[in-house]
């Protein structure tokens, strides 16, 4: 039974042929198969080396940030003014106290704190924490050094292979030696690989004029929202040992969790190393002020007080971005990282009334003192308007993840900034 | 029964395609490499061609099985990918093609090795294949795929009109062919 027309108004060659062709079947060629099956083979390799690539660039930026923390760290000034009463803690005497006079005060030498630190949060002599700490700062230095002396040209292909000349059962069980030596061939250029080749592999793409610019230079400005601001530890401290004295109402004025907008600018730097994928990185300048008017109460007794700070920090990120659209004219990323603060000045104060309450205390650091390490998170646009210069749009999320005793209470800061910048195109 | 029987195959296949297992993949192109290579026959100049748009539009089907839907058919899905590599191809190679006399000639008689097919599909490939290019591409996107001319003209980046007077030309042409060809049949058996 011949099938009905598709359409009674068909034309007669039309038909004829649809009929003939439509379901024809014709063997294919034996080689076709070989040839796809060689092209999956090569993505599969090419996925592992781009995870592979993805895994070493994340640990780059942990390594930048982390470095630079504990690098900074190591070299905390000793002559930082960490301002105790030697008179010890008011509280403990149960009873009524005068402010405390500045000869009272001393200055703390920065690793006398870290050790203090240590014994008290773990257990462990000062004297041997004052030793592991600068155990640790000399094997990082001199390992900094060794890596960095050594290495030139690093791919995880080249990894590998020194991981397999080194320990064969390791590289074995991470990629399978034929896989390894497939990895270090030329890639080849199949014209029907030509679309993922395209995404995966910045050389064939650069070659077919996709992608001529790899670095990126900006500049960028952002509004900056804080929900958990920067306050003092010695103020945290005192803020914490009257906080259970306090009424209800005049608790809320000791809460860290105190919003403060702020303004950050500085310059962004990029690397593409895949068509979609960039390391970025760059320095901020943030500026943060606080002037809070607020209550104290201890022993019955309330009191006004004020609060003020006055920080500015560099921000270094080190980020790993993902262009989920790419477009000719746009393309939206989403970006992850960290950062570290370096403060450039840090000033707080917190004083009271001259009545039964009265105190005054101060803290400042000096120029490059670490602060704070950030993750970051953010989500973004960028509009081409050449094919050197773009517009960026970058709401970006901050979560303070390791904080110094000297910058902060008891919060991890929190901030929303909504980076927007120029870049152009090396 | 069968048909869920099928249902749940067909989704444990797609599965395993989303998922890049190569036995999934080879499984799919046992199925459909045959029917697929019948659709490259047609639009393209000879079996090598074929071939290459077939392995092309297999790795296309393979690194974009994440965008299908599930919707339609997933032969018509696999149809639709291949047909816009054929045109893709077709596009490239328009402008490095000056074909000859001489080049149809060698090009039909290339054609004409075919395993496993009819003499019917043969013959009609034969025809198709010997029209110019833009001809072919038009008739086959018109008359089998049932594209409209709107969008044979987007596809191909043609006029409306220009695409109108192709198919017409190709009917012509394919017309004349069938009619040389039952002459010939009508020679051959009075011969016999």
């Amino acid at each position: 039974m011949e099938a009905p027309m598709r359409d009674p108004q068909q034309h007669p060659i039309d038909h004829l042929f649809e009929q003939g062709l439509k379901d024809a079947r014709i063997k294919a060629p034996a080689k076709a198969w070989e040839g796809i099956a060689a092209a999956m083979e090569t993505k599969r390799l090419r996925r592992k080396v781009f995870f592979a690539r993805m895994t070493a660039a994340a640990s780059l930026a942990l390594l930048i940030g982390f470095g630079a923390w504990f690098y900074f760290l190591g070299r905390y000034p000793a002559t930082d003014r960490i301002v105790f009463s030697t008179a010890g803690h008011p509280a403990q005497h149960g009873g009524h106290f005068a402010p405390v006079p500045e000869q009272d005060c001393q200055t703390v030498p920065q690793p006398q704190v870290l050790a203090s630190k240590a014994n008290s949060s773990y257990g462990i002599p000062a004297s041997q924490a004052t030793r592991i700490i600068r155990k640790l700062e000399m094997e990082f230095l001199h390992t900094k050094r060794v890596e960095f002396g050594g290495s030139a040209n690093i791919s995880p292909g080249k990894v590998l292979r020194v991981l397999h000349d080194l320990n064969p059962a390791t590289a074995q069980s991470l990629i399978p030696f034929p896989a390894l030596e497939e990895m270090e061939k030329p890639a080849p250029t199949l014209q029907a690989n030509e679309d993922f080749m395209a995404e995966f592999e910045p050389k064939h793409f650069e070659e077919h004029g996709g992608r001529k610019h790899s670095f990126s230079l900006g500049g960028t400005a952002a509004p900056d929202f804080t929900f958990a601001s920067q306050t003092p530890v010695s103020l945290g401290r005192v803020n914490h040992s009257s906080k259970n004295a306090l009424p209800e109402d005049a608790t809320d004025a000791f809460r860290t969790y105190t919003p403060v907008t702020a303004f950050t600018t500085g310059l962004n730097m990029g690397y593409d190393v895949t068509k979609r994928v960039a390391v970025n990185s760059g320095v901020y300048y943030t500026n943060r002020k606080s002037d809070r008017d607020h209550a104290i109460v201890e022993n019955g007794q309330a009191e006004a007080a004020q609060t003020n700070f006055d920080v500015s920090f560099l921000e270094i990120p080190a980020t790993v971005s993902y262009k989920f659209i790419d477009r000719a004219r746009w393309s939206s990323f989403v970006s992850a990282g960290m950062s570290a603060n370096l403060f450039v000045q840090y000033n707080n104060s917190f004083e009271t009334d001259s009545g039964i309450n009265a105190r005054k205390l101060s803290d400042k650091s000096d120029a490059l003192t670490p602060a704070q390490t950030n993750l970051l998170l953010s989500a973004g646009t960028q509009v081409k308007l050449s094919e050197r210069i773009s517009l960026t749009l970058e709401p970006r999320f901050r979560y303070g993840v390791v904080t110094t005793d000297y910058a902060f209470s008891q919060s991890h800061p929190v901030s929303l900034a909504a980076f927007s910048g120029i870049h152009y195109k090396f | 029964m069968r048909l869920s029987f099928f249902h749940n195959e067909e989704e444990k296949l797609i599965r395993g395609l989303k998922s890049g297992k190569p036995d999934a993949q080879r499984h799919l192109y046992d199925l459909y490499a045959d029917k697929m290579m019948a659709v490259c026959m047609r639009y393209c100049r000879d079996s090598d061609e074929a071939s290459d748009v077939l392995q092309e539009g297999f790795i296309r089907v393979f690194n974009k099985i994440d965008t299908y839907k599930e919707e339609g058919s997933l032969e018509g899905w696999i149809r639709r990918v291949i047909t816009n590599v054929a045109i893709r191809s077709y596009q490239r190679n328009a402008r490095m093609h000056v074909v000859s006399g001489l080049e149809e000639a060698d090009r039909v008689q290339a054609s004409s090795n075919y395993e496993d097919s009819s003499m019917a599909v043969e013959e009609l490939l034969a025809m198709i294949q010997r029209l110019p290019d833009g001809y072919r591409m038009v008739f086959n996107l018109y008359a089998i795929e049932g594209y409209s001319h709107e969008e044979i003209a987007e596809q191909l980046d043609i006029s409306i009109g220009t695409s109108k007077s192709q198919l017409s030309r190709a009917r012509q042409t394919l017309q004349r062919m069938l009619k040389q060809e039952n002459m010939m049949l009508k020679n051959g058996s009075t011969h016999a």
